[in-house]
């Protein structure tokens, strides 16, 4: 191969490397939880506990609320098992009764108006629709914000192009309306700009 | 190694690189992230986050008076929608109600008085204080006061609808030589239209659907437009399989697309098709029996009475004029009158003999006095009962030239001042219009000062119900946000000009605030022992009687209740006249049919089309709406459309004319251009064209409107013809 061939491929792969494998770290800022919580185990056969058991609807029945500590003293008020987060819990914030600061990883836009309880009650979406397995996930992921638009990686879809081959892969405006399509409802600029 | 530095292999990098760029996501995702992070800049304004609550208030655009449930994030409304009301059940907002919060942001907002000059280039604004614009304007009024040849001074009342005009009136009363001006035309013309056929004094009516089976509506907009439409939509909600609409519109409107039955007409010919219906109905007894022994009118067989009107509109010359078939015009009868409780409607802006045309068929049908029907409903109880009130005078009968200063009240929204007709009001010389107005003067609208008053929702104002509902009914608008110190009220400023002026003779309501009137009009309700309190927070009704004080029924109202009277038990011994109580208004309608008698509407051969005037830029062009209302215009037929001309696809093939075609407009009175579009919803051998298009090719000006319906009347029929454009 003549060096010609070379440098053409060499700043080619170079800038795919940087454009798929460096660039999607340098946008986002990660964001540690301040906590590891396992949903498998809280939502595995042996505690059996649903979705809606902690993330009750908030006061505007707009969202779902991120548990407060009051629910995690129903059940932990004292040390449950050996593992590190545990102990932390008990230790860090329940002992001074401190609200665990959890990082929210799906806040929509303020543009948007969106009610969880219109979809999940009303529409009997199951939340795996938009959230996929993460109520069967080990361990909490970091919480990742585009340092540019300040939006979460959840919301921008964690594929870099914004691709989407599964329906929690992204949650923007054209997943809303192509789940909208497929359910026959409303897909008026109003039903979410409110 | 010297060749893999050479310039080539650096170009050849740089190429692969720039390819490479191309193909990874970096670029895209960059500009869909930048074009994100230019909406959230520091100084574009942000939704405020906080606590999420309601409030309850209604809307004072238009005199309906509709409920509103405000949704407030830290105070500050976000959205409004529809309440329980305690007159038609619930309150649906229009478009433009919808958005009415938005009107504190409207671009043409202004918070500081201006004076406007005539220079050589156009109009100059020069900004100045309130209270130097007052001062001047006192100046004005003090020189008119010492020399009345100069002019006379007035105020226009651009809705002359409860308190706040009650007050204007009382408080000019006392300004010597003012007058008091009010539209021409303006809501509630149809309902009042009544009392000239009725001997009931002292009551008023209002409309009550709740058990209506048919509806005829002669072109009402009862879906998108206000007045009668909250009671329809509520009604069309909740009976719709009982409630039967026949609509009766020349062109497919929203209206006639929701309706049983679309009866397309011949533009012009409504009143045709009323009496003709009368006619069936007279003539195959169809009538109500109780009514028509009240009528004392309806057997005389004299010339011009109501028998020999109606005698000339038989079902096939109906058929004829109206191009409605005449099996169509004698089914149409015989539902109406069969299937009762019905109520026949026409606009408040419709020709005066159509609306009286339409209030005979409602006596036909035995509908006045009642319950389901039209009812008798006692006024709202007045805190100035008996106080001297200068009378309204209608802008027509001011003479022309009479002026010299002119006040203007535009805080309605729905707003419609002819202001060609209004500028042969004012002297020649030296006159002066003042408009209090929350917004900056439209192009067109030629003032000399501009005031600011408050924006909706940005103060306290009363609110009674409108003309159409079954019972007298008032609420408080209370402010969505905190008091703006920038701006009053019309009548304060009045207040304060006359005060100034020396021109007043008496001290009355000069320090009274607003509170404080409402307070006078409470005190009054609460007086009169009548009525329930509806709280929208829990959908409770309570009977006035049981609040214990006039104060606490004030801060009940302020809590967004609602006041609303006891029904009325119907008198249904009251003598009816199908031509009129008086005989001067029996003669005027009498002239009115005979001449469309005589005359009807015919084409010339040189003019074939009949012109349909529409008003979608009504709203744009004499109103304030929210500029961020696109998407309901489009939804709402509301959006502008003033450069093109409706025809159905036949006229147009007949005249030879394609879709996006420029086109000429001529009539005998002079030619417009417009842009071609086929539309089936237009009736055949007629063109539609917007209110603004009117101006070039009508020999009067359109009699305005529908605020926000889109419906337009001309005082007579326009006929063009149209041809292509040279290019």
């Amino acid at each position: 191969m003549n060096s010609g061939r070379l440098s053409f491929l060499a700043g080619l792969v170079g800038m795919l490397l940087i454009g798929w494998v460096f660039f999607p770290s340098l946008l986002y800022q990660k964001e540690p939880q301040p906590l590891q919580f396992s949903h498998a185990v809280h939502t595995g056969e042996a505690v059996g506990m649903t979705c809606d058991n902690c993330h009750t609807f908030t006061a505007d029945v707009r969202s779902m609320a991120i548990p407060r500590l009051s629910n995690c003293k129903e059940c932990h008020s004292e040390v449950l098992g050996e593992s590190e987060a545990e102990k932390r819990l008990v230790d860090e914030f329940v002992a001074h009764d401190r609200e665990i600061p959890w990082r929210t990883y799906s806040r929509q836009p303020d543009n948007v108006y969106f009610s969880h309880i219109q979809h999940v009650q009303i529409a009997e979406i199951e939340c795996e629709r938009c959230h996929g397995s993460h109520g069967k996930s080990e361990t909490l992921t970091d919480r990742q914000i585009n340092r540019i638009s300040g939006y979460s990686r959840n919301i921008e879809g964690q594929i870099i192009p914004g691709l989407r081959f599964k329906a929690w892969d992204r949650m923007k405006m054209d997943d809303c309306s192509d789940c909208h399509d497929e359910r026959g409802a409303s897909n008026s600029c109003l039903k979410c700009h409110k | 190694m010297s060749s893999a530095l050479s310039r080539r292999n650096i170009l050849k990098l740089a190429g692969g690189s720039a390819l490479g760029f191309l193909l990874s996501p970096m670029p895209w995702k960059m500009l869909d992230d930048i074009s994100i992070w230019t909406q959230n800049w520091s100084w574009i304004p942000k939704l405020r986050r906080g606590p999420v609550t309601h409030k309850y208030t209604s809307c004072t655009l238009c005199p309906n008076a509709c409920r509103v449930n405000a949704r407030m994030i830290s105070e500050t409304p976000v959205s409004l929608w529809g309440a329980p009301d305690p007159c038609v059940g619930h309150s649906y907002l229009c478009s433009v109600g919808l958005a009415g919060h938005h009107l504190a942001y409207h671009p043409s907002r202004v918070r500081n008085a201006h004076r406007f000059t005539a220079t050589e280039n156009g109009i100059s604004s020069e900004q100045l204080s309130v209270e130097d614009a007052i001062a001047h304007i006192a100046k004005i009024l003090h020189n008119i006061h010492v020399r009345p040849e100069e002019g006379e001074f007035a105020l226009f009342d651009c809705r002359p609808h409860g308190m706040v005009s009650d007050i204007q009136q009382i408080f000019l009363s006392h300004v010597l030589g003012a007058r008091y001006i009010v539209p021409d035309h303006h809501e509630g013309r149809f309902m009042r239209a009544l009392m000239e056929m009725t001997e009931d004094p002292g009551q008023s009516y209002g409309l009550d659907f709740s058990r209506t089976r048919t509806l005829l509506s002669f072109g009402v907009s009862l879906f998108e437009g206000w007045g009668i439409s909250p009671l329809v939509v509520e009604q069309f909600r909740s009976r719709r399989e009982e409630f039967n609409i026949i609509q009766i519109d020349h062109h497919q409107s929203s209206s006639s697309i929701v309706a049983d039955t679309h009866i397309a007409i011949k533009p012009g010919t409504e009143m045709a098709l009323a009496l003709g219906l009368a006619h069936v109905i007279v003539g195959e007894r169809l009538y109500d029996p109780a009514s028509a022994a009240r009528a004392v009118d309806l057997k005389r067989n004299k010339p011009f009475s109501f028998m020999d009107l109606t005698r000339r509109f038989p079902p096939g010359r109906v058929a004829s004029v109206t191009g409605i078939p005449e099996d169509v015009i004698v089914r149409t009868a015989r539902e109406f009158a069969s299937n009762r409780p019905a109520t026949a409607i026409a606009d408040d802006f419709a020709p005066a003999e159509l609306i009286h045309s339409v209030w005979i068929l409602n006596h036909l049908v035995g509908a006045t006095g009642k319950n389901g029907s039209v009812v008798q409903k006692r006024p709202l109880p007045q805190p100035w009962k008996g106080a001297h009130r200068t009378p309204p005078t209608r802008l027509r009968n001011v003479p022309d030239h009479s002026l010299r200063l002119l006040m203007i009240d535009a805080s309605a929204a729905d707003t419609t001042v002819s202001w060609p007709d209004l500028r042969r009001k004012m002297r020649a010389e030296n006159a002066t219009i003042v408009l209090c107005s929350p917004y900056r003067p439209k192009r067109g609208e030629s003032v000399d000062y501009l005031i600011p008053i408050h924006a909706p929702y940005e103060t306290v104002r009363a609110n009674p119900s409108g003309e159409y509902v079954a019972t007298s009914a008032f609420q408080i608008s209370t402010p969505l946000w905190s008091k703006s110190e920038e701006g009053c009220e019309t009548w304060q400023i009045l207040q304060r000009v006359v005060s100034a002026s020396d021109a007043m003779t008496k001290e009355e309501f000069a320090q009274l605030e607003p509170e404080e009137l409402l307070r006078l009009q409470c005190d009054a309700i609460f007086n009169s022992k009548r009525g329930t309190i509806h709280h929208p927070n829990n959908d409770e009704t309570i009977p006035l009687g049981s609040v214990l004080s006039s104060g606490d029924f004030y801060a009940t109202l302020m809590e967004g209740a609602a006041w609303s009277d006891d029904g009325v038990a119907t008198s249904t011994n009251g003598r009816l006249f199908l031509m009129g109580k008086s005989t001067s208004s029996a003669q005027r309608f009498a002239e009115s049919v005979l001449a469309f008698d005589n005359a009807g509407i015919d084409s010339n051969p040189s003019f074939p089309l009949l012109v349909v005037p529409v008003g979608e830029d009504v709203a744009a062009r004499f109103g304030h709406v929210s500029p961020i209302l696109s998407k309901i215009y489009q939804e709402s037929d509301l959006k502008p459309r003033s450069r093109f001309a409706y025809l159905h696809h036949e006229t147009a093939r007949r005249f030879k004319l394609a879709a996006e075609q420029r086109v000429i407009i001529h009539s005998p009175h002079g030619a417009t251009e417009a842009i071609v579009r086929c539309d089936s919803s237009v009736r055949p051998d007629t063109v539609q064209l917007s209110v603004s298009q009117l101006d070039a090719i009508s020999p009067t000006r359109p009699r305005i409107i529908n605020s926000y319906g889109g419906r337009v009347y001309t005082d007579q029929p326009i006929f063009v013809r149209i041809e292509r454009a040279r290019s």
